[in-house]
């Protein structure tokens, strides 16, 4: 608002008093004067309060822009209050229910976790059954059993398989010869050389233990090795003529370790060598019928006094020719 | 993968609702007023929009409902209104303007996600 709309609007306020008349002239130009004085102070104080009152008006009116702004705003935040915390609500109840299923899951995997401990256990109870009952039957069989095991997980250890691998391959070498179940005895205790017919029934204790061994994950290893402990690293063995890495490394091992002990064990057809001697033929045959890091590994072992260990504990442990099947 | 345009005058609902419509691996577009929406619902041609009905100067929410339903070329993609109007009579003025679904602030994440799923899924 300008200052001549001010004087305007001051103008039109009409606040003078009138002044006295022709006929209150004897009353002197004193009060004359003194009344136009008073007229003047009257018009300035209206003056000012007008101008006061405009610029009250104005600041009142900015006041109120600043607060509908305000009000706004105000009514913004408010709407994004309860939106974060609707938002921070759905979260934490996707959240709540996210960590329920984690453990529900969580323990689902303990339970089956433990069921496959079980079957586990199940499993390498039933093969020290079948040592025990190999070596009831006859204390040779039950001890080779015994000391191939050793040996294949002192040479897997060596190799450094994982430490689950090693019981694995373990407990899987007690089985490579469970085919044999079907094999005449005359053939296997035979002194004689074996014709092409009795090899050919030899042959296939590698097919029937495979098979015997069903279908579980658990004889997985026990089963590639019942298949494949007489392959040959050049592939010149039975019954499939696999050579070098197709033969799976736990059969490699049993293989050295197999072969190692029949030298070194008395049979019906031949004496025991000594283990030098039978360390000796090992070494010879690596990269031929036998894989060269898997016996330089079984060499290592021996350098170390580890096989001669196993032998000594196993014979040891071995329960007497009388009296095993009344323990 | 679908792309959705999302118009809100506020920087805060905009980024709530590309984070929260992000993780469905849906690509948002945002427009920032009435005008900006128009634009690049023409120009972007997204598979739904979703609007804020109060958003400054220029058309509000239901005024971009009512033109994107008039234009031939963009009268099938889906509208779904986003507002802190909650009366019944707002809803049925966005249903009125050719809205297919109507939320209200504050809105959930979930919600949000469920129903726009839906309608695609419908679409």
């Amino acid at each position: 608002m300008g200052a001549d709309e001010t004087k305007e609007m001051v103008e039109s306020v009409e606040v003078s008093p009138r002044l006295p008349d022709e006929s209150r002239e004897e009353q002197g130009p004193d009060v004359r004067q003194l009344l136009h004085q008073a007229v003047r102070v009257a018009d300035l104080a209206n003056a000012q309060a007008m101008r006061m009152a405009l610029d009250f008006a104005k600041v009142y009116e900015r006041e109120q822009g600043v607060r509908h702004e305000f009000q706004s705003q105000l009514k913004q935040m408010t709407l994004m209050e309860k939106q974060a915390t609707r938002y921070a609500e759905d979260l934490a109840s996707m959240l709540r229910s996210e960590r329920e299923r984690r453990q529900e899951l969580e323990r689902a995997l303990e339970q089956e976790r433990i069921a496959s401990e079980e079957l586990r256990r199940t499993g390498l109870q039933g093969i020290s059954h079948l040592l025990l009952a190999a070596t009831i039957k006859d204390r040779t069989t039950g001890e080779h059993l015994q000391r191939v095991r050793r040996y294949v997980e002192a040479i897997a250890q060596r190799l450094g398989l994982p430490e689950d691998l090693v019981e694995e391959f373990g407990y899987s070498s007690v089985m490579h010869d469970v085919g044999k179940i079907h094999t005449p005895d005359h053939i296997l205790q035979s002194e004689h050389h074996l014709t092409d017919e009795q090899f050919g029934v030899i042959k296939q204790h590698c097919i029937d233990g495979e098979k015997m061994l069903g279908e579980a994950r658990f004889f997985e290893t026990a089963r590639a090795i019942a298949r494949e402990h007489h392959e040959r690293w050049d592939g010149r063995g039975y019954p499939d003529g696999k050579k070098g890495q197709e033969i799976s490394i736990a059969a490699r091992i049993v293989s050295v370790a197999d072969v190692f002990d029949a030298l070194t064990s008395k049979r019906p057809y031949k004496d025991a060598w000594s283990a030098e001697a039978g360390l000796r033929a090992i070494e010879k045959d690596a990269g031929e019928r036998f894989d060269p890091e898997v016996v330089s590994a079984f060499v290592a072992l021996y350098g170390e006094g580890v096989v001669e260990t196993i032998r000594n504990e196993v014979a040891a442990s071995a329960p007497e020719q009388n009296g095993s099947s009344a323990k | 993968m679908a792309k959705l345009l999302v118009a809100d005058d506020l920087v805060p609902i905009r980024q709530m609702v590309r984070i929260t419509l992000s993780t469905q691996g849906w690509t948002i577009v945002e427009a920032k007023n009435g005008n900006e929406a128009l634009d690049l619902v023409r120009s972007e041609k997204p598979d739904l929009v979703l609007l804020d009905v109060d958003m400054g100067p220029g058309p509000n929410g239901f005024d971009v409902c009512r033109q994107i339903k008039a234009d031939e070329a963009t009268k099938d993609i889906p509208v779904v209104m986003l507002t802190a109007h909650e009366s019944d009579s707002d809803r049925a003025i966005g249903f009125a303007a050719g809205a297919t679904q109507y939320l209200t602030k504050p809105f959930g994440p979930l919600e949000l996600i469920d129903t726009i799923r839906g309608i695609l899924a419908h679409s």
